[in-house]
């Protein structure tokens, strides 16, 4: 199956043939990536869940545990995004909150119910709308830049107070990665194809 | 000449790729998602300079000033970006410094003159090395969110070291200007379109053919 496409860097006008799981198409005058074989239906589905999962274990178990002199200080996504509004700090906690809570949930939300009608044959109420807000979402959503702070933050102290290990830790690693996943495998073209199924 | 959408008459829906028909001036509902769908026209460069020229003029405090203030044993010290990479170095803790380097303040200059000399290229249609260009804004566009590390590890800093008088964090005036920074510089990348400069590159070739 062959398929117009325009590039979007330089809008040079493209034919694209059918892409399996996991292939690329570029684009020959700027290196664009152009389409990507993307990941089915039920695939994104069983990532959405698996998603929202650990999107709630993220928030309330610790990401970091410390010991400073015997006293032990753990910290949750929830509670790093609010320690700033101690100090009046609303904007940057705000901040703080939308790219490692907020975001992530709209971004979980609006994909659960971009698929869920879908797999009763029937297309999602204000599927356009719902798209829309997704993708102006998806670049609010920071995981893996909270991650590399999570790192720093962790050698930075390592002078002052011990780091406990803790395996709740790897809650928050494994909704980073979904998330990732879901970024790289969401294909707009799969995803209006089985809309266009059901209409 | 090259064969671009815009010259068959087709315009990419920018939410979900579909090519649609539009004539001049109209804007039409994309027939996949329902987006409003416009040829583009002019560069519209005014609103990209405004956002990264706010974005130059925050760099400023957002080095000067501090980004936080530690508190330990009554002690205070203050530290500002650049203070803060130093402070690695001092202490041999290189591979953390270059990270902190990179993040803080190599990425958020690399944007500044990467998105300015794309905009007067446009303005001024210098049409020299366009597929670099483009890949420069393509990278750009990538590496844009890693600035927030430093906003990140200040409100980790902040939540974690509260043991009373024994140590505190305090957030610092530079880190709201650096928030800002970081903030302006991606919508500035957003908000400037490749496509412009591919678009006034082809009709210098145009005009130089006629
Ligand atoms: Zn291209
Ligand atoms: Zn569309």
């Amino acid at each position: 199956m062959v398929k117009m496409k325009a590039c979007p860097d330089c809008d040079l006008l493209l034919e694209v043939g059918h892409l399996r799981e996991g292939e690329r198409a570029l684009c020959p005058r700027c290196d664009a990536v152009l389409v990507r074989g993307g990941r089915s239906i039920d695939a994104m589905f069983a990532l959405t869940v698996s998603g929202l999962i650990l999107w709630l274990a993220s928030l309330i178990l610790p990401v970091l545990v410390i010991d400073f002199n015997g006293t032990q200080q753990a910290l949750s996504l929830w509670q790093t995004a609010f320690a700033m509004l101690d100090q009046d700090e609303w904007l940057l906690a705000l901040l703080v909150a939308m790219t490692t809570i907020v975001a992530p949930l709209i971004y979980l939300g609006a994909m659960l119910w971009l698929l869920l009608p879908l797999r009763f044959g029937r297309v999602p109420v204000l599927v356009g709308w719902v798209f829309r807000l997704f993708y102006a979402n998806q670049g609010w959503v920071m995981l893996e830049v909270f991650f590399l702070s999570l790192l720093v933050t962790a050698v930075k102290l390592t002078d002052m107070a011990q780091l406990l290990p803790d395996w709740s830790l790897l809650a928050f690693i494994a909704f980073m990665l979904v998330m990732s996943a879901m970024r790289l495998l969401f294909d707009a073209d799969v995803y209006w194809r089985a809309v266009h199924q059901c209409r | 000449m090259s064969i671009t959408a815009l010259s068959q008459g087709l315009v990419a829906c920018e939410h979900c790729s579909q090519l649609n028909y539009v004539h001049t001036d109209d804007v039409v509902a994309c027939g996949r998602c329902g987006s409003a769908v416009q040829r583009r026209s002019l560069p519209r460069l005014g609103r990209v300079w405004a956002l990264l020229f706010s974005a130059v003029v925050l760099y400023i405090p957002a080095n000067l000033l501090p980004v936080m203030t530690v508190v330990s044993l009554g002690k205070e010290s203050s530290n500002t970006l650049i203070g803060g990479v130093v402070h690695f170095v001092q202490t041999d803790a290189w591979l953390l410094a270059l990270v902190v380097f990179v993040a803080s303040i190599l990425v958020p200059l690399l944007k500044m003159l990467v998105l300015s000399s794309l905009l007067f290229s446009v303005h001024f249609r210098w049409c020299a090395r366009l597929r670099d260009k483009t890949r420069l804004y393509r990278l750009v566009e990538f590496i844009g969110k890693w600035s927030m590390v430093d906003i990140f590890v200040i409100a980790l800093l902040v939540a974690l070291v509260q043991f009373g008088e024994f140590a505190s964090v305090q957030v610092g005036a530079g880190s709201l200007s650096f928030a800002a920074v970081v903030l302006l510089t991606l919508w500035a990348t957003a908000d400037f379109d490749m496509r412009w400069l591919w678009d006034v590159c082809e009709e210098k070739e145009g005009d130089a053919n006629v």
